[in-house]
Order: C-alpha cells, then sequence, then structure tokens
C-alpha cells in the first residue's frame, strides 16, 4: 500500500530543506513531517513504542554472545551455548541480589563453568573457566575500556534523530564490608522478566492479583510461576530505588526532590506495605487451606509458600531502605552543601583534556602538574608517631651468645646480580662498617659520614635499607634479593625516628644494630610503617 | 546543640577510621556505628566536621563503602614531598609515574561522567600501556620532526615495553614496569585490588574511594593545574608577539 501524504498546497516533499527558521518555516516543516510520520507508522509517535524498541534492544549483547561464540579460543564444533549461560547467569545474580551470598566475578564464572563442563564434558576444566569468563566479561560490558553498552537508535517524535541508548547487563559494586559483587540492572531485570518495560508496581499488583486467583482456584502450576514473576518484580523494584538513592547520594542536583524522590519513595513505599500484608494473606492461605490433601500438591503449595516468603523478606529489606530513604536525602542535602567540597563537577574527557596536554609539556612544568596529581590520589598518609619506649627498650636490651645462637640465620639475602657487577673490596668495605654496629646501635647517617667513598656509603644505605626491610625494592632494582644469605645475620635495622644528616641523602634516619632490636621493635609497635631514603639529585 | 567529652572521643574515633583507608565499616562495628551516627545526629556530624576541619581534612564521601577523607594541600596527613610517594626518583621517573596515573585514570575514567557511576572498573596493565602508546603517537604525530624535544612523550616513546632487569623482573625503565607500580601505589593506598591476570596480563579492580578521589580531588586540582601551565604558556606567546613587531620597527 502506498500512502500519498496530505500535504497544504505548495508544500514541499520530506527531505526538501526549505525551512528558515527566522520566518517560522521550520517548525511548519517539523509539524508537516510529524503529521507524514502519523499516517505512515502512526505507532512511531507513541512512547510505549519506543519503550518496547528499547526492550529489544537491551537483548542485543545476548545475541551477540551467540555470534561470537564459534571465533574464540575453543575449537569452533563446540556446543556451548553463550547465550544460554548469560541469560542464567542474570537469573542467578538477580536471585541472590541483596542477599549475603550475594555472587562475585570467580563465583559466577565458576558456576557458569560447571555448566559448561555439562556441556562439553570430554573437555579441559580450563576450557570451560575459559568459556565462562569470556561470557562474564561480556556481561559486565562490551569492550575493555565501558562498562555499559551504547547503541542509537531512530526517534520521529519531534523530528527524526538519532537517540542514544546505554546501558548494562552485569556490573561489579562495592558492598559496605568490602566484598565487590555482581549486580544487575533495572533494564536487563526488566527485559529477562517479560520482554515489556511495564511500570514495576502495576506489574507486581497485576501479578499478585493472577496470582491469588491462582491459588483460589487451586492452579498451582501457574501460581508458582506467578510467584517466580512476583520475585523478579520486587528485585526490580528494589534495583530501582537503589539506583535513585545511589543517585541521590552521587549529585543531588540530579534528583528532584518535588517532584521525583519523594512522590517516588512515598508510591513505593505504600505499594511495599501492601505487597507486604497481600503475601502474608497468602502465606497463610497456603499454610492452613484443607484443599492440598494430595502429598504431592502439598509439596508444590510448600514450595510455593517459600516463594511467596522469599519476596516477603525482599519487600521487609526494601521497606527499611525506604523508610531511610527521605533521610539520606536530607544527609547528602547536608553533606554537599556544607559537609563536603562544594566545587562544581568538572566535564572533561581526561585523554584530550588532562593526558595529551601533559604529555607535550617540558619536564618542569609535567613534574608539577603530575606531581599535584600524585599527592591528590595518594589520600590520607597518617604518620606513625616512633614508640620511643619501645625503641629504648630495645636500645638497653644486650644480646647474649645464648640469645645470638637462636637468631634466624638470614635476615635478608643477596644476590642475583653476578658478583663480578659488584667490586668485592668495596662490599667488604660496606660489610666492616655495618658489622661495627654489633658493638652497640648506630644512626644510619653516622655510618655515612665515616666513609669518604660514595660507592661504599651507596651499599652501605642499600644494605641497612634490606636489613630494614628485606622486600625494599631499590635494593633489589639494584641487584640485592634472592638467593644468597647476606654475611650479617646478626644485625638488623629501625627507623631512627629523625631524619638524615648526611650529606647527600634525605628522608628517613635508620638505627643499625643487633637483629633482635628489629624484630623487638616491629613486634612491639605499629609503629614501624615505612622507609623513605634517597639520594639528593 | 550540646556536645559532650563522650561525644568529641566518638567524632576522633570516626576520623581514625577515615584515615585507614583500608577499612570498611562493614567489617568494624565501631566504624558502622559511628558513620549511622554521623548520618542522624547533626551535632555529631558538626563535631566530625570540626574536628576534619581542624586537621585540615575534607570529607569527600560518606556512604556505605566508608568515611573517605582526603587531606588539603600542606595537611600533616598530605604527602608532603613527592619522595614521600616513591623515595629516589629523578624527575623524569616522577613525571614517567605520574603519567601512568593519569593514564590508568584515563582508561578507567575515559570522561567525567564515567565518575558518576558506582561501578568497580576493572583495568588491565596492557590496557594501559596501549593507551599510553596511543597518547604518545598522537603528540609525536603533531611534532614529528622536533628530536631535541624534552617532553614526556619523547621520553616515553623510547621506553620499551619490557626490559628484564638484574633480577629476571622487569626493569623499572619499561613502560610495563611503571604501570604496574602505579598500580601497585593504588592498591596501598586503598583505592585498588589486584584481581588476578588475564594472559599473563594483571588486572586491577579500582574501587569506590578512587573513583571518588578521582572525582573530588585529582581531576579539579590536576586540571586546575594544567591549566595555570597552559596560561602561562600563553602568556609566554603573547608577550613575544607583541615585542616582535618593536623589534622588526627597530630593525627597519
Amino acid at each position: 500500500m502506498q500512502v500519498v501524504a496530505d500535504y497544504p498546497k505548495n508544500e514541499v516533499s520530506p527531505g526538501e530543506d526549505t525551512a528558515d527558521p527566522a520566518t517560522g518555516d521550520g517548525e511548519l516543516r517539523a509539524d508537516l513531517d510529524q503529521r507524514l510520520v502519523a499516517q505512515l507508522a502512526p505507532s512511531l509517535l507513541d512512547a510505549s513504542f519506543y519503550r518496547r524498541l528499547r526492550v529489544l534492544l537491551r537483548t542485543a549483547p545476548f545475541h551477540r554472545l551467540r555470534e561470537l561464540r564459534t571465533r574464540q579460543s575453543w575449537p569452533a564444533e563446540r556446543i556451548y551455548d553463550p547465550m544460554e549461560m548469560a541469560a542464567a547467569a542474570v537469573d542467578q545474580v538477580v536471585a541472590r541480589s541483596g542477599l549475603v551470598n550475594e555472587y562475585d566475578f570467580d563465583t559466577l564464572v565458576g558456576d557458569l563453568a560447571s555448566l559448561a563442563g555439562l556441556a562439553e564434558p570430554d573437555a579441559a576444566p580450563s576450557e570451560w573457566r575459559c568459556v565462562a569468563e569470556w561470557v562474564v566479561r561480556s556481561m559486565l560490558g562490551e569492550d575493555e575500556s565501558t562498562t555499559e553498552y551504547s547503541v542509537e537508535h531512530g526517534d520521529y517524535r519531534g523530528g527524526y534523530r538519532l537517540t542514544p541508548l546505554r546501558w548494562h547487563l552485569l556490573r561489579e559494586v562495592q558492598r559496605a564490608d568490602g566484598r565487590i559483587v555482581l549486580t544487575a540492572s533495572v533494564e536487563v531485570i526488566n527485559a529477562m522478566r517479560t520482554g515489556l518495560d511495564l511500570d514495576v508496581e502495576d506489574a507486581q499488583l497485576a501479578q499478585e492479583t493472577v496470582l491469588r486467583a491462582q491459588l483460589e482456584r487451586g492452579d498451582l502450576g501457574a501460581a508458582e510461576d506467578s510467584a517466580d514473576e512476583g520475585m523478579r518484580l520486587s528485585l526490580e523494584l528494589a534495583a530501582k530505588m537503589r539506583d535513585l538513592l545511589d543517585l541521590t547520594r552521587l549529585n543531588l542536583d540530579a534528583v528532584d526532590w518535588e517532584s521525583q524522590f519523594q512522590s517516588r519513595v512515598d508510591r513505593a513505599l505504600a505499594h511495599i506495605e501492601a505487597r507486604i500484608n497481600a503475601e502474608h494473606d497468602m502465606i497463610e492461605h497456603l499454610s492452613t487451606s484443607a484443599d492440598f490433601d494430595d502429598d504431592d500438591v502439598r509439596r508444590r503449595a510448600l514450595e510455593i509458600r517459600e516463594k511467596i516468603r522469599r519476596c516477603l523478606t525482599q519487600h521487609r529489606i526494601l521497606h527499611g531502605l525506604l523508610i531511610t530513604a527521605p533521610k539520606v536525602f536530607l544527609d547528602e542535602q547536608l553533606r554537599q552543601s556544607l559537609g563536603g567540597r562544594t566545587r562544581s563537577r568538572l566535564r572533561i574527557v581526561v585523554t584530550e583534556d588532562l593526558l595529551l596536554p601533559t604529555l607535550a609539556l617540558d619536564l618542569e612544568p609535567a613534574t608539577d602538574v603530575v606531581s599535584v596529581l600524585q599527592v591528590a590520589l595518594a589520600g590520607p598518609n597518617p604518620r606513625r608517631l616512633l614508640h620511643l619506649g619501645a625503641i629504648i627498650t630495645s636500645l638497653l636490651h644486650t644480646t647474649s651468645d645464648d640469645e645470638a645462637a637462636v637468631v634466624p640465620e638470614e635476615i635478608v639475602t643477596l644476590v642475583e646480580r653476578p658478583s663480578d657487577e659488584l667490586d668485592p673490596d668495596l662490599l667488604v668495605t660496606a660489610y666492616d662498617l655495618l658489622r661495627s654496629c654489633r658493638q652497640g646501635p648506630r644512626l644510619l647517617s653516622d655510618l655515612l659520614a665515616e666513609t669518604d667513598d660514595p660507592a661504599v656509603a651507596e651499599l652501605v644505605r642499600l644494605l641497612a635499607q634490606l636489613l630494614f626491610d628485606p622486600e625494599d625494592t631499590e635494593a633489589h632494582s639494584f641487584g640485592f634479593a634472592g638467593d644468597a644469605t647476606l654475611p650479617l645475620e646478626e644485625l638488623g635495622s629501625a627507623l631512627a625516628g629523625r631524619t638524615f644528616h648526611a650529606a647527600g641523602y634525605y628522608g628517613d634516619d635508620l638505627l643499625v644494630g643487633a637483629a633482635d632490636l628489629v624484630a623487638h621493635s616491629v613486634q612491639s609497635a605499629a609503629h614501624v610503617v615505612s622507609l623513605s631514603i634517597g639520594v639528593n639529585p | 546543640m550540646t556536645i559532650s567529652i563522650h561525644d568529641v572521643h566518638d567524632a576522633g574515633r570516626l576520623v581514625r577510621w577515615g584515615l585507614d583507608v583500608k577499612a570498611v565499616p562493614g567489617a568494624h562495628e565501631e566504624y558502622a556505628e559511628l558513620l549511622a551516627r554521623y548520618r542522624l545526629e547533626d551535632a555529631f556530624r558538626e563535631t566530625v566536621l570540626a574536628t576534619c576541619a581542624g586537621l585540615e581534612i575534607d570529607v569527600l564521601s560518606v556512604d556505605d563503602q566508608g568515611f573517605i577523607l582526603a587531606p588539603r594541600m600542606g595537611s600533616i596527613f598530605s604527602l608532603s614531598t613527592m619522595n614521600d610517594w616513591e623515595s629516589g626518583m629523578d624527575p623524569q621517573s616522577r613525571r614517567r609515574s605520574g603519567l601512568v596515573l593519569l593514564t590508568i585514570i584515563a582508561v578507567a575514567y575515559p570522561t567525567s561522567d564515567a565518575l558518576e557511576r558506582t561501578t568497580v572498573v576493572r583495568v588491565r596493565v596492557s590496557q594501559v600501556e596501549r593507551a599510553l602508546r596511543e597518547a604518545v603517537r598522537v603528540i609525536e604525530d603533531a611534532e614529528p620532526d622536533d628530536s631535541e624535544a624534552q617532553t614526556a612523550a619523547h621520553e616515553i616513546g623510547l621506553m620499551p615495553p619490557v626490559k628484564p632487569g638484574a633480577t629476571r623482573q622487569l626493569a623499572k625503565s619499561s613502560t610495563l614496569a611503571a604501570i604496574r607500580a602505579g598500580f601497585e601505589h593504588l592498591v596501598d593506598a586503598g583505592m585498588a585490588r589486584a584481581a588476578g591476570s588475564v594472559d599473563g596480563d594483571p588486572e586491577y579492580q579500582l574501587l569506590d574511594r578512587m573513583r571518588v578521589n578521582v572525582r573530588e580531588m585529582v581531576l579539579p586540582e590536576t586540571h586546575a593545574t594544567l591549566l595555570g601551565h597552559a596560561r602561562a604558556a600563553v602568556v609566554i606567546a603573547a608577550s613575544a608577539a607583541t615585542t616582535e613587531p618593536t623589534n622588526e620597527g627597530a630593525l627597519a
């Protein structure tokens, strides 16, 4: 059927651009285009059409998994179904959402690997894991640099344009106890639920009515499906509310208290309270009904009751969340206006606006810029104070021969670098200087002042650092590491609680002495934390 | 508003927890309780904020992840020198180290919008290496003939990705070693966690603390410093432009 546009006389056809915004012709054109769309495909002007379209688009990553499955590292003839695994992953993540055993990355990969093992029992477990990890990583983001999926779709409302659609399937979030767990997005819960972008409260109300009717007429098979559906809707609502609270905490300006937050929370609260009451009634009905004489029927009724009970638990958790929601908003209002930093947010592209300009700078300004970055990124660095009592006790403690005999043989180790690269004479001189500390603890700066040879001083410094921290990266990079025992078993070093006074050095001075001094200091106090020594440029 | 000695003590305790960058409220009952008090009791919150102000600390974020604090520049809790970050670094190494961190940020949070999402981001060392090389290529393409350039791009462009060290570890002068060191600093600062490796490529998870810190502190302050230098460059260029005609006039 050919549709002929009903254009007014002297009017233009679509695509001809004679619009003149200054004279209002642009508005006229837009109006005519909308009339044409209304004739050709009226649903293109309907908001519900775009909701359905978006649901379809959001399933694209699942289809893409199936398309790409034969182009991975495992043999193409394998019969894994990554799309099915991804769908199962969403269900599993949703089912545990908000519970103490929420899925983390490794657990989900492990479970999916087991499923892969059932599909291809003869393949190697490493291959199952590879398949599972590919599925989960794909669900976390479409490529390495983003955690989102993103597509554009046409939108004819108000003049044709491309509209971006961004969403994620799974994402990792950090919980209060430090765990990093996987959560499913509202969009994917929606897509997996019914394929419809319905308002969750309405859908849940409808679902509950259906479930109640199914229970009353004894249709337990259908009732079980409805109970599952009710659970998914509960989790979707919880995810939506958590997103709203997250947004509130992130940026109060993004949330409209009057029209969005307050009304949304009130509506959700009323809905949840009604659901809790209804679920109580249904559990009561399933517990007391005399209709379930048959064992099988009774078993199914009990299963349904458990599912409804899980919904009830979820709703109670959500109820608690909603009760405190207004407080979250008010707290954030206070914090974001008074408590924290009130700088306006920058809108920048990091590579273009920061990285490239800094890369193009000469040494001095570039160092200045990155210094600010490093200090800002370091976070708080509390300086731990020296516990003088512990150090003095250690210094006064003399090592008897018996005690020396039980000192562990090696404190630090040396030398993977071929020995001919280190001058043996210099090394012997350095060892001799350090061994002088057996008679009594000495400051490293004093030891350094005793030698005129910078190479010996440098060796003494590195060895003292190794005595302090066997993992010292600078000493390791110099070549001290690994295999042979440093012939300074009886020695150790500890922070002296003062800065260097040796020429050419800066940082923390060390006290070098009997090894048990170090052991005692480390055991008795948490004050020995880090060492900072360097050579002045 | 009445503040008791007990409140002041508790305020100090909450600041103490905030300074412990690896502590999370879910693992410490006292921390969780004090955090709840901060959110619910106005007087307690004001006491905590006053304590923080006295210590020259800003409160960046207060949520289930914890009480995220940042020292102001010059605070006793702030790194005082670059050597606090890593000792014994020469200026080139400092610049390289900072640029590696900036590249990690660019990969994890390409735009400031990405900082608004509470997602934990996974980043691999190879991703950062690629991004760094690409950025260097862009700069070198823009100034291809400047062989005397002292820019970081020039220096990094000469660095190999991998260089064996004396101890069979990667030498510090390789980009991969520098990037790993950058990630390890973030791990030490409680902003990242090691997450194993993919085909031998180390992977890290960047935590919410990192996101908040980058959004609230790193980007604004780095950007402001960079603009200062850019402005200086413009001023110098403008100054040169205004003096040149005079000289030409004198010659004429």
